[in-house]
């Protein structure tokens, strides 16, 4: 009987010591935010402490019924596509390239990750400034009509230039990830399809591919859940704008809660975000268990 | 074998000339941080005529330069060395303890790790912010980005704990160790690799922030670099030199840190996201 209340108070006090730390500020940051959250989405909320009422779904709804939202949404699935299909194309190609044996390897990948170190504020501004400023300076100077008006105060073309920064950013952070699947592929596979006559495409094509299905899962998964989540860029590049043209998902519920102070509705919109996010995040799991079945 | 080594050759040219275009939004700013604003709208892609630095002087007064460092290394660092300390004595006590209680903690981390930040963003504003009156504070951001981070954090601790032996921690509870004097004297030496990797990730990631940093650093001596460089941009709307002298400068510091450990960096930035 004592000496079980000792090992009960000797249990208490090592899981005090070292996992309720890290338990309690998850609590606080994480857990409770979110459980609040949640009754945020119930409530008329707009910032003033003492003027809340409890509203029911009526967020939701509105967050359904507004056709700002919905645009943005379909803006955010046209600049995911766009994005995700460009940056592991690229991706994959860099990635090719640099596990092929030629000079340099290692300054190469290191050279095209870069840009993922930096902040997105800073790489936005900095596009930002080469489409307002370069590229329109270099149009004008050479006579093309479609240079000399910056890109970024055209609707359609403000969204292009998001997904071409964006891809410009990300292809190189795939690499990485399908360098690590490319170095898995056993080179005796390769020699074997070689000694049979396949060309350096068809090797790639027949034995690189279907070796790294599950690396292709993982980066695909990945830059959809990333893109859905964009905001640093879409703040410094565009703004929104013009016109509000550009509003991704994610940019949109700040707007929401801070620039609208509709915190109710933006908050029902980070739910709908959160579910879409939680959505593709399952099916990764679900299609990569179902990969490492397979092979 | 001549012909594979003008093919090796070729593939190094066409690779060669790909990340020239890569890196071209930086060698654009690199060389228009040393114009004048007039030069820099006028010729964007020449080199400078009679560089100066008078830019870099106006920026760093601008932005409120070496304020900003100073508190972007604080958030950064001691959200580091918190996180690190918490998250790896976690990963131990649940790679070791099988409680009940722990497995239970430990699934709501893996699933919490789903979340986008956005879901947290407007009740954190809300109590932190509002209820408590802790805005402007940087102790809370680096509060706020430690619990952000724990999931990710204690789930590649566990994973590294459980491939150390057990027989280990038997041994040296033989030679008379507690759980602590374990943990501290024989488990945390051999966390070394797994260390570097999560605070790599967890660093970038708090150095890099722009959004929750922003909601709640609004005084000019609380902002960090992120924000520093986003409110001169925005506030000083036609000076565009000394704006890209400015985000030269925000660039500088994590280059360094590149430069220094740029495998490691690499390889802790992949870890974190291919958590699954």
């Amino acid at each position: 009987m004592n000496k079980q209340a000792v090992k009960k108070a000797k249990k208490i006090a090592q899981f005090a010591g070292f996992g309720l730390p890290a338990t309690f500020i998850w609590v606080t940051v994480v857990i409770l935010p979110f459980i609040y959250g949640i009754w945020i989405t119930l409530t008329d909320w707009n910032g003033l402490a003492l003027d809340i009422h409890y509203v029911g779904f009526a967020n939701y709804k509105s967050v359904f019924t507004d056709p700002t939202f919905l645009s943005s949404f379909v803006k955010t699935v046209i600049y995911a596509a766009f994005t995700v299909a460009a940056s592991n194309i690229i991706g994959f190609l860099l990635a090719l390239a640099v596990t092929g044996g030629i000079k340099g390897q290692g300054l190469f990948r290191a050279g095209f990750f870069t840009p993922n170190i930096i902040g997105g504020i800073i790489l936005g501004y900095i596009w930002n400034f080469i489409f307002s400023y370069a590229i329109t300076g270099f149009g004008k100077a050479i006579g093309v009509e479609w240079m000399s008006t910056s890109w970024l105060t055209h609707p359609t073309r403000a969204l292009i230039a998001l997904i071409l920064v964006s891809s410009w950013q990300m292809s190189g952070y795939l690499m990485v990830i399908y360098i690590a699947g490319l170095t898995n592929v056993p080179a005796e596979l390769i020699e074997a399809a070689k000694v049979d006559g396949a060309t350096g495409w068809q090797a790639v094509q027949k034995v690189k591919i279907p070796c790294i299905r599950n690396t292709i899962a993982i980066c695909v998964f990945l830059s959809i859940s990333r893109t859905f989540m964009s905001f640093d860029m879409n703040l410094s590049l565009t703004a929104g704008g013009p016109y509000k043209s550009t509003e991704l998902i994610a940019y949109k519920i700040y707007q929401t809660a801070f620039t609208s102070m509709e915190f109710g509705k933006g908050q029902a919109q980070a739910i709908v975000l959160f579910v879409i996010v939680a959505v593709i995040s399952l099916l990764q799991v679900y299609f990569t268990r179902k990969g490492a079945e397979n092979t | 074998m001549s012909k594979k080594n003008a093919k090796k050759t070729a593939a190094f040219i066409v690779t060669l000339i790909v990340l020239i275009l890569f890196m071209i939004p930086f060698f654009i700013l690199v060389i228009n941080t040393f114009k004048t604003t007039q030069e820099f709208i006028k010729t964007p892609f020449a080199l400078p005529q009679s560089p100066n630095l008078d830019n870099f002087a106006v920026a760093i007064r601008r932005m409120n330069f070496w304020t900003a460092l100073k508190n972007t290394a604080i958030v950064t660092i001691s959200a580091v060395l918190v996180n690190t300390l918490v998250s790896a004595m976690t990963g131990y006590l649940f790679a070791r303890k099988r409680w009940r209680v722990n497995k239970v903690i430990f699934m709501a981390f893996l699933a919490s790790m789903v979340a986008p930040f956005q879901v947290y963003m407007i009740p954190l504003v809300k109590i932190y912010a509002g209820q408590l009156g802790m805005s402007n504070s940087l102790a809370v951001v680096a509060y706020i980005a430690v619990g952000l981070n724990i999931p990710f954090a204690v789930f590649l601790y566990h994973g590294f704990i459980e491939g150390i032996p057990e027989d280990l921690d038997e041994a040296a509870r033989i030679d008379g160790c507690g759980f602590t004097g374990t943990f501290f004297k024989i488990i945390l030496p051999l966390l070394k690799p797994i260390i570097i990797t999560v605070t790599v990730f967890v660093a970038m990631g708090i150095w890099n922030d722009y959004l929750m940093s922003s909601l709640f650093l609004t005084k000019q001596e609380t902002k960090t670099l992120a924000i520093a460089i986003k409110t001169f941009l925005t506030n000083h709307s036609a000076e565009y030199a000394p704006m890209m002298a400015g985000l030269l400068l925000s660039i500088v510091p994590i280059l360094i840190f590149y430069l220094a450990g740029q495998k490691y960096i690499i390889e802790g930035v992949v870890a974190g996201s291919v958590k699954g």
